[in-house]
């Protein structure tokens, strides 16, 4: 295990650092490279070594076998000597020794040192008599040869008889006497072609030769390469018989040089490597940092989602999607319900929920799990566990992919008792508020100051005006249209003139009711400005109309009360005027009657007394009728044909109409009727038709015009006449009084226009006049044709 | 003491003869006239500037009554310069003809009918 995590350790050390791992491929491929090249080079090394040892083998194996020739030679030679110390035969021994071997140039014996004999002569005459031993080139190999009584090669040195080569001279002993010495001359390319040097030439080797030279005690090199051997990878061997060094140098002083290139490739394979790895590193070293990061995220994301889940002022569980139950609950939530983490473990979810609240819940659970929405957020109530109620807000997100199969949720929960409870204490201050508002016996309503309409009436508004609120806020001009076409332009200028000003206003006007009745208001508005400051409206609109109609019923009755107390004023003056003017008479002519003393006097006072009595009696009448008129409130109505009545009355003034030739043009129509008392009706015709004959013109032929038409709630009917007409600015007020006449007519008598106004007046009719002086009177007498209902109730 | 002239201007027959009588017996007037109405006193004054020192007057009556004449007669007494006292004789006992009379300048005071002889010697006293 833990070799095993050493081992991850250190792969993961070597994935997350490329340039490091690179570097080392590089060094080991390099390091590898480099000792199989080394190897190689040793092997190399040691070929050549071998090559070369081998070689020298064989040159030194020539060189030995060349010297036993050469001894063999000179043993030969010195056989031939004699006992006497003569040679015999010299010369043919020489030559056959010469012809058997091909690398001895010449032979020599030399008696004493001197050089006696010599074969072959020719090219070796400059040798003869040379004494050897006195010459100090000679003189110590010569000695060397006698100390050792071996054959000793001297040289390679300068020969006497000329040329350049090697002696190898052979002591002879005669009778344990030093006689001389056997010699072979061998020149030095000779000695050279016998080594077999020349093959090997052109190959890789070379070849040196050299000995310490007798005289200068130095080395002595004799072939003609390059004798500085100090650094030079050789081989030597020593041939004792000449004491001589026989050296084989390899010619490529430096193999390292030949390794170059291939260390160059390796250094470049293994950069290649190298690079290659930190490249091939790189990537999931990146990828490796990104998971680290990823991973601190992640771990650090968990950190925080755990302080949330544990420290959140707000309930947080993570639950079963499918079955309810709790995964894992914090400690907010379990405050919450009042329930032990290990008591919730064991519960879902519905087992808290209000029934109430728990069918949406869990509707929209099955829209989750459906994947019809992706969260979902509601206001719930949950089952503390000592039973009490709290709200909550719980906010549900699910925990699985789109597509994914539910699986779990988070669910947030934020108590919410407190707001509830606060929102239902403003719902039902609202409410309060409402309903006083609603209590309140008139439409309250609020609007702005420069749009119409309103945003808010009071449900009163349906009672008194029939249309519910929502019906009056949703048409800006509901106030304007439903208005009394009689009052609507002047309500609306003199709002918007208030509104204008912003001064707050109090007026009344009519509005209609949705049944069509007309409903007096009171609207009392006052200005206020908000918090924006905009100015608004609120307003009360009361409903008057009891109290309006007590007023005009008050008013009707006022001008009731004050057109009979005039009437009555009229009536006492009446009184007061003709009966106290008639008293007065009597009291006066009885007081006359009374002084008088004489008898004639007296009785046309008596007379006179008379004429005032029944004056006063007319007067009595005529006032009685007057009263009649005026104490019947209630006359009775009739639907009265107008043309037949008038018909009736010129047939009534036949005798005058002839008289005075009174032409008359009715244009009524037969069909015209009127609501009016038949009495009052003939009365009233008399009158008028009596009057335009008594007032005619006295230039004009009479004519008096009647027609009739309907106007409003009125019929009318027009009489005109062509007579003298009436000074209407001097006598308007006067033209309905009681005895007043204002004409000099004897025939006058002030009391028809009085009766026909009282008439009028009591069938709720009335009397236009119009006239010019000399031209003539248009009397207007207007008959109520709603008479009939106003009358009988 | 001279005797004063007097005039009246009534519509009541009864009431000028009766008056007639009465201020006959007093002889303490002399040259009564009498007129029917306003308009006719006021027509015979402009045309003959002959003004009474006594005038009766009555309120009621046709064509022009006591106000109007009243009206005209107080105009016209400036342009006329004579004195000439104006005594309102009404069957009428309301307050307010009272109250009005009192406005008018010409007016000098207002008697309720009947008239008889104390109050005739009273006007004569007056002036």
């Amino acid at each position: 295990m833990s070799i095993e995590k050493k081992i991850t350790a250190l792969i993961s050390w070597f994935l997350s650092r490329p340039k490091a791992s690179g570097f080392i491929v590089f060094i080991s491929l390099f390091t590898f490279f480099s000792t199989i090249l080394f190897f190689k080079y040793q092997s190399l090394r040691q070929n050549e070594q071998h090559e070369m040892e081998s070689i020298l083998g064989v040159v030194k194996r020539n060189i030995e076998q060349n010297l036993k020739n050469n001894y063999t030679a000179t043993i030969t030679l010195a056989l031939s000597i004699d006992d006497n110390g003569n040679p015999k035969n010299f010369e043919q021994i020489a030559q056959q020794i010469l012809s058997n071997n091909n690398y001895i140039d010449a032979v020599q014996l030399v008696p004493n040192g001197v050089i006696k004999y010599t074969y072959p002569t020719k090219g070796n005459e400059a040798a003869m008599n040379f004494d050897i031993l006195h010459s100090p080139l000679h003189r110590q190999a010569a000695l060397k040869a006698i100390k050792t009584k071996s054959i000793y090669f001297s040289g390679p040195v300068q020969l006497k008889q000329g040329g350049f080569g090697v002696v190898g001279r052979l002591p002879i002993f005669k009778k344990d006497k030093f006689w001389g010495f056997s010699a072979v001359i061998v020149k030095f390319k000779t000695l050279i072609k016998s080594t077999g040097i020349p093959s090997f030439k052109k190959g890789k080797f070379y070849f040196q030769l050299s000995k310490i030279n007798p005289l200068t005690n130095k080395e002595e090199f004799f072939l003609e390469n390059k004798s500085d051997l100090k650094e030079k990878n050789f081989k030597k061997v020593e041939i004792p018989e000449g004491d001589w060094t026989l050296y084989i140098i390899p010619k490529e002083t430096n193999h390292l040089l030949s390794f170059s290139p291939l260390i160059g490739i390796a250094f470049l394979l293994s950069s290649l490597c190298g690079i290659f790895t930190t490249t091939l590193l790189r990537r999931p070293s990146e990828l490796q940092q990104l998971v680290e990061k990823q991973t601190r995220k992640i771990a650090e994301s968990e950190f925080l989602f755990k302080s949330i889940f544990e420290h959140a002022g707000l309930g947080i569980i993570h639950t079963n999607s499918n079955d309810g139950t709790f995964i894992e609950t914090n400690d907010k939530f379990c405050e919450l319900i009042g329930y032990s983490q290990e008591e919730i473990k064991e519960m879902n979810f519905m087992m808290i929920t209000h029934p109430d609240d728990l069918g949406e819940d869990l509707e929209n659970m099955k829209k989750l799990r459906k994947g019809e929405i992706d969260q979902f957020s509601m206001e719930k109530r949950y089952f503390h566990k000592n039973g009490n109620i709290i709200w909550a807000r719980i906010t549900i997100s699910p925990l699985w992919k789109a597509n994914d199969s539910s699986n779990s949720h988070i669910a947030i929960i934020e108590d919410i008792s407190k707001r509830k409870e606060t929102e239902k204490e403003i719902l039902e201050s609202k409410q309060k508020v409402n309903d006083i508002i609603d209590s309140i016996d008139g439409i309250v309503w609020e609007g702005g100051s420069k749009e119409p309409g309103v945003n808010f009436v009071s449900k009163k508004a349906e009672a008194i005006l029939g249309y519910t609120p929502e019906e009056w806020i949703a048409d800006k001009m509901f106030w304007r249209k439903m208005i009394h076409p009689d009052d609507r332009d002047w309500v609306v200028e003199y709002s918007d003139k208030c509104a204008h000003n912003q001064t707050p206003f109090d007026f009344e006007y009519r509005m209609i009711h949705k049944n069509g009745n007309v409903v007096w208001v009171r609207d009392i508005v006052s200005v206020y400005r908000t918090e924006q400051n905009s100015t608004r409206f609120r307003g009360i609109l009361i409903d008057i109309t009891k109290s309006k109609q007590f007023e005009i019923d008050l008013n009707n009755s006022l001008k009731l009360v004050t057109e009979q107390n005039k009437r009555l004023l009229n009536f006492s003056h009446i009184v007061s005027h003709n009966l106290r003017s008639h008293t007065s008479n009597i009291e006066s002519l009885i007081n006359l009657i009374e002084i008088s003393e004489d008898e004639n006097e007296r009785n046309e006072m008596l007379s006179l007394l008379k004429s005032v009595s029944e004056t006063l009696s007319q007067t009595m009448n005529n006032l009685n009728e007057v009263v009649s008129i005026q104490t019947n409130i209630n006359p009775v109505v009739e639907q009265l044909n107008l043309n037949k009545y008038i018909t009736k009355t010129i047939e009534v003034l036949h005798n005058q109409i002839i008289k005075n030739e009174v032409k008359i043009d009715n244009s009524v129509s037969d069909t015209t009727t009127i609501y009016f008392n038949p009495a009052y009706l003939e009365s009233i015709l008399l009158n008028f038709l009596s009057n335009s004959i008594r007032y005619r013109h006295p230039d004009k032929k009479p004519e008096i015009k009647l027609r009739s038409y309907s106007e409003n709630n009125y019929i009318v009917l027009e009489i005109s006449d062509n007579g003298i007409g009436i000074d209407l600015k001097k006598n308007g007020k006067k033209l309905f009084g009681l005895y007043k006449t204002f004409t000099k007519n004897i025939e006058s008598r002030g009391i028809g226009l009085f009766i026909t106004k009282n008439q009028v007046d009591t069938m709720k009719g009335k009397i236009e006049v119009e006239s010019t002086l000399n031209e003539g009177t248009t009397f207007k007498i207007y008959f109520n044709n709603a008479a009939k209902e106003n009358l009988h109730h | 003491m001279p005797l004063k002239k007097i005039y009246i201007i009534d519509d009541d027959p009864i009431y000028k003869l009766v008056t007639q009588k009465l201020i006959g017996k007093t002889n303490l007037f002399s040259e009564p006239k009498e007129f029917n109405n306003g308009n006719e006193a006021i027509t015979y004054f402009e045309a003959t500037t002959d003004l009474p020192d006594i005038l009766l007057l009555d309120l009621e009556m046709p064509e022009m009554d006591g106000w109007e004449f009243l009206d005209e007669f107080c105009k016209l007494k400036k342009k006329i310069d004579k004195q000439s006292t104006v005594y309102i004789a009404s069957s009428s006992i309301a307050l307010e003809d009272k109250l009005k009379a009192q406005k008018y300048e010409c007016v000098r005071d207002f008697l309720s009918k009947p008239i008889n002889l104390d109050k005739l010697q009273k006007i004569a006293e007056e002036d």
